[in-house]
């Protein structure tokens, strides 16, 4: 598919994620394949269809890796990022959007067992609940750290009257 | 169920992250295996967001002390892919040179730590003082031994000079005769392989499934290198054998890592030698457009992965960097069950785990109710004389 | 006469207890690095023990989680008098490049009383050796002059 030759890369043949793209353009609840590079692609996931959407991919697409799923806010609203990569190095980064006030979306955990810790990160810093997952409860943040205070948040700021852990004597406000 | 907290006190002498095991045993066999890795959260996502893309690098080369080079490589290669910096060949090769260092002294490392968890304390100090032949040569070209900095955005800061070159060949071809040794110890010595042999089974089915990456995942057959298939840097130019083996148990992890290391050698030699000319930098702009990007490196543990969006300022808007130990846990759990509790050492070592186990673990049995509280160091005594008693070694 | 045998084996063969905080692991195997021939920190007598309980030296790594600063709080407890704490580099200084995280305490002395500094990011293991070395010196000072009271009375010179 590729040739080396003096350090430029040769492609024969369409790169691997044009290819990809054509396909993801039928599928039901992606929409805005947009391809970045050769190996790389974004695209819009409707959240209400992201446990098919992923089962349609591993099963019918070749997709056989779920390398990270990352949690951002956009301040307009919660994104889940599902990162899923293919054995050629294409990797397609699928965006869900959440509303903020109530982030909720379909667990993967059955369908891509791999999503387990990363679901419970993203619900852990940011708050976003992951339907059906076996087993949602904190995996980064200590066990004295509020509940319902999300720091990967971009409005979250420390109380300075609570405690977020630490020392059991003194510590600190800064939080 | 009666269940088994393990609160873990330090002793470890090979530490990295504390973790804390929660394990469910019935007699000597695990049935479950949950583990806790919050000891080391520091936040360091969120203070991203908050630096400069300079300061950033700092930060994020220490994320983890061992592979730092992964960490910074891959940051700020995401963020010049999304400026559009074209970085120069020679230090695209620099990089490369620096990456196989590193992933070499991290198997070193790992070897020895593996030895010690078996009570293998002679090859733990042979491994560790070959590795230090490794921290010299970064020394030399970086003035650390550890978190190098030799990346800044556009190139590298630290060059090679001739003199530096010659003496990472002759080095490089002392280390190809000791992982070799290391090698024939590894698939021959009977210690070592009762402890590893059919241990800490992963099927292939398994690995891919949990998302496992790695040599942990390259053990079980799966021939997934991001080297080799997603290219960056140098890699294009100077193709890397994947290697992988097929027993899918401790041994297998343990035969790849010894000859990644050999690879790494031939890729460092062969880099070295045909160095290009040119520049070690360009310049980047303070500020990044707008973009994301998804960046990949094969660390020494695997698959590291920084996801970043940049909003045209300097600073990331978010950065989500996904360690490979993290993609490698839910393995280790899969692993665990079945084994011995004598097996949990050699089992989590086995994933190379960017972890300090920095615990007292507490052993309940389920089977009569007894509970003990052992340390990390009981542990793996336990295992030795567990595996001494009944196979003589 | 005791007292000074004590002071004497004390003197020849601390043991240390590795603790890590929440480190990048840098300071860690630096640590470790004492312990294998290049360095070779055990023909100074001294040893890395498991246990808090026979412990002389706490060496600690690491900025200080919110998640370990209570076990360390509780590693320091059950170590027997007298004991002594070598912070270990800038993070164990100030927090280091983690200062004011939000999962960081910010240096190991907002949680137990520090003896003996370690300035690098990560210190060389000769560094750590000679952090090491400065601190038995300091328990050998304190042994003959009347331990820990007799410091805290003098007064700081600049």
């Amino acid at each position: 598919m590729a040739r080396v030759q003096g350090g430029e890369r040769v492609t024969v043949g369409p790169p691997p994620a044009e290819e990809l793209a054509v396909r993801l353009r039928g599928v039901e609840g992606v929409s805005d394949v947009v391809v970045q590079s050769s190996r790389r692609l974004s695209a819009r996931l409707n959240p209400a269809h992201v446990r098919a959407v992923l089962l349609r991919l591993r099963d019918a697409e070749g997709c056989w890796h779920l390398s990270a799923i990352s949690g951002v806010d956009t301040r307009a609203s919660i994104e889940v990022v599902y990162h899923v990569s293919w054995r050629d190095g294409v990797v397609l980064s699928l965006k869900a959007a959440v509303p903020r006030d109530e982030p909720r979306i379909d667990s993967v955990v059955d369908v891509m067992p791999a999503a387990n810790l990363y679901e419970r990160q993203a619900h852990d810093l940011l708050g976003v609940v992951f339907v059906g997952h076996p087993d949602l409860r904190r995996i980064l943040l200590n066990e004295d750290w509020p509940a319902d205070e999300y720091p990967l948040r971009k409005d979250w700021k420390p109380d300075p009257k609570k405690r977020y852990g630490g020392p059991a004597t003194g510590g600190d406000a800064r939080g | 169920m009666a269940e088994v907290e393990i609160p873990i006190g330090p002793q470890h002498p090979a530490l990295k992250e504390p973790v804390n095991f929660r394990v469910f045993v019935d007699g000597e066999r695990v049935v479950r295996l949950d583990l806790d890795v919050s000891y080391n959260h520091r936040g360091i996502e969120k203070a991203a967001e908050a630096r400069d893309f300079p300061r950033a690098l700092y930060l994020i080369e220490r994320i983890c002390g061992i592979c730092s080079h992964a960490h910074a490589t891959n940051f700020v290669k995401g963020i010049e892919t999304i400026m559009g910096v074209n970085v120069p060949r020679r230090a695209r090769y620099l990089r490369v040179i620096v990456g196989e260092l590193e992933r070499i002294h991290s198997h070193l490392l790992w070897l020895g730590v593996a030895a010690h968890e078996i009570g293998f304390n002679t090859l733990f100090m042979y491994t560790w003082r070959d590795r230090e032949i490794v921290q010299d040569i970064l020394e030399a070209i970086s003035g650390n031994r550890v978190n190098y900095g030799v990346n800044t955005l556009g190139g590298v800061r630290r060059d090679l000079t001739d003199g530096l070159r010659a003496r990472i060949l002759e080095d490089v071809r002392t280390l190809e005769a000791r992982s070799r040794y290391y090698l024939d110890v590894l698939t021959q010595e009977e210690t070592f392989l009762v402890r590893t042999r059919r241990v800490g089974f992963l099927s292939r089915e398994r690995a891919e499934a949990l998302g496992a990456v790695g040599p942990t995942s390259r053990a079980s057959g799966i021939p997934f290198d991001i080297r080799r298939v997603d290219p960056y840097e140098a890699y294009e130019e100077l193709p890397v054998e994947v290697i992988t083996a097929s027993t899918c148990d401790v041994l297998g992890r343990t035969v790849v890592r010894a000859r990644e290391i050999s690879e790494s050698l031939r890729i460092i030699r062969e880099a070295v030698e045909n160095l290009p000319g040119g520049p070690i930098s360009v310049p980047a702009p303070r500020a990044a457009p707008k973009g994301e990007v998804v960046s990949r490196y094969e660390a020494p543990r695997g698959e590291l992965i920084h996801y970043i969006r940049t909003n045209g300022t300097d600073k990331v808007d978010r950065l989500d960097a996904r360690t490979p130990t993290l993609a490698n846990w839910p393995s280790v759990v899969d692993a665990m069950v079945g084994h011995y509790l004598a097996d949990i050492p050699v089992v989590v070592s086995a994933i190379d785990p960017c972890l300090s186990c920095t615990s007292r673990i507490t052993v309940c049995d389920l089977g009569d109710r007894t509970k003990s509280v052992l340390t990390w160091d009981d542990l793996r005594d336990h295992g030795i004389r567990f595996y001494r008693e009944r196979r003589g070694v | 006469m005791f007292e000074r045998l004590v002071r004497w084996a004390r003197r020849k063969s601390p043991w240390i207890l590795h603790f890590n905080s929440g480190a990048c692991n840098a300071c860690d195997i630096e640590f470790v690095a004492t312990l294998t021939p290049r360095f070779d920190v055990e023909r100074f007598g001294i040893l890395a023990k498991g246990t808090p309980r026979h412990a002389d030296i706490l060496l600690v790594t690491g900025p200080v989680t919110r998640k370990q600063a209570d076990r360390l709080r509780r590693i320091y407890d059950q170590m027997p008098e007298p004991k002594y704490v070598v912070a270990t580099g800038a993070c164990g200084a100030t927090g280091g490049i983690f200062r004011g995280l939000y999962h960081v305490v910010d240096g190991v002395d907002k949680v137990i009383p520090v003896d003996v500094w370690i300035a690098g990011c990560p210190p060389r293991p000769d560094e750590i050796i000679d952090g090491i070395v400065t601190c038995i010196q300091l328990m050998d000072e304190d042994a003959r002059r009347g331990g820990r009271e007799w410091r805290a009375s003098r007064e700081v010179s600049a």
